[in-house]
């Protein structure tokens, strides 16, 4: 079973503009999370959050795909692996400015896979599998 | 939002803690057939009803259950809905992005001059 996201914003500049944004590390780190990113293709990098019950916080990416300034194509894996997806921006001149199309793909697995997003190092163990049956049960209650 | 999302996240760690007992996940689904009173819970375990009792507030901490008093008794009954919630894993992303995306549009509007007549005049 696979899930995609996707979102569309229209913003107010022109694309190079918006590029600058979704490629700046500075920019990146000021709507997005703090990381290491660089547009070039091939290359790994991370965004590093805080730490949630659950979650070490970090995402590990590799550049796939930089087409200044229209799409950049990402992966995102998270949580041991548990979150092995896909991001692509893509940007469109319009004329009201740059229409921004996120896409978020490939997750799997789907209850499953939040259990694993959720559940930390100090729970994996104990919940993986005991928990995983109980919350899919309960959750299907009507 | 920020407190808010917090509450959430604490929220959820509270619904795992819950889970991570198995006196507890037991408890979650004899309480799936409908509600009950806590005697007839505890016939099911072999610790003592006050230890029932205990775990049962932990439940209604977590959200889990509700309780209510019919007479000397509490009845309890199962609240799904955190659990709906906490398996509906999707939802944490587009959560994540439709804020990150605001955030965007926030540095753009920050970073950059407002570009003549090009913007409607809204915040």
């Amino acid at each position: 079973m696979t899930r995609d996201l996707r979102f569309e914003e229209v913003y107010p500049y022109p694309p190079d503009v918006v590029w600058r944004a979704i490629t700046s590390r500075e920019a990146l780190a000021e709507w997005l999370a703090p990381n290491d990113f660089e547009p070039a293709l091939g290359r790994p990098f991370e965004f590093r959050s805080d730490p949630k019950p659950g979650w070490d916080g970090i995402i590990r990416c590799q550049v796939l795909e930089v087409d200044p300034p229209r799409t950049l194509r990402y992966s995102w894996v998270s949580a041991n692996g548990a979150v092995d997806t896909l991001v692509r921006f893509t940007l469109e001149p319009v004329p009201e400015g740059t229409r921004l199309l996120l896409e978020h793909t490939g997750f799997r697995g789907a209850k499953s896979l939040m259990i694993s997003f959720l559940i930390g190092a100090g729970w994996r163990r104990i919940l993986r599998h005991r928990v995983r049956a109980t919350v899919e049960r309960l959750a299907a209650r009507p | 939002m920020r407190p808010a999302l917090k509450e959430k996240n604490d929220c959820k760690a509270e619904v795992f803690r819950s889970l991570t007992d198995s006196t507890r996940r037991k408890l979650l689904d004899l309480l799936r057939e409908g509600e009950k009173p806590v005697m007839e819970l505890a016939v099911h375990f072999k610790m003592s009803l006050p230890a029932v009792s205990q775990h049962l507030r932990q439940l209604r901490e977590a959200g889990l259950v509700l309780e209510r008093r019919h007479g000397r008794q509490r009845i309890y009954r199962l609240e799904a809905t955190p659990l709906r919630e906490v398996a509906d894993w999707l939802s944490h992303f587009e959560d994540f992005w439709r804020t990150r995306l605001v955030r965007l549009r926030d540095h753009l509007d920050a970073a950059h001059a407002k570009p003549a007549g090009a913007r409607k005049e809204s915040k």
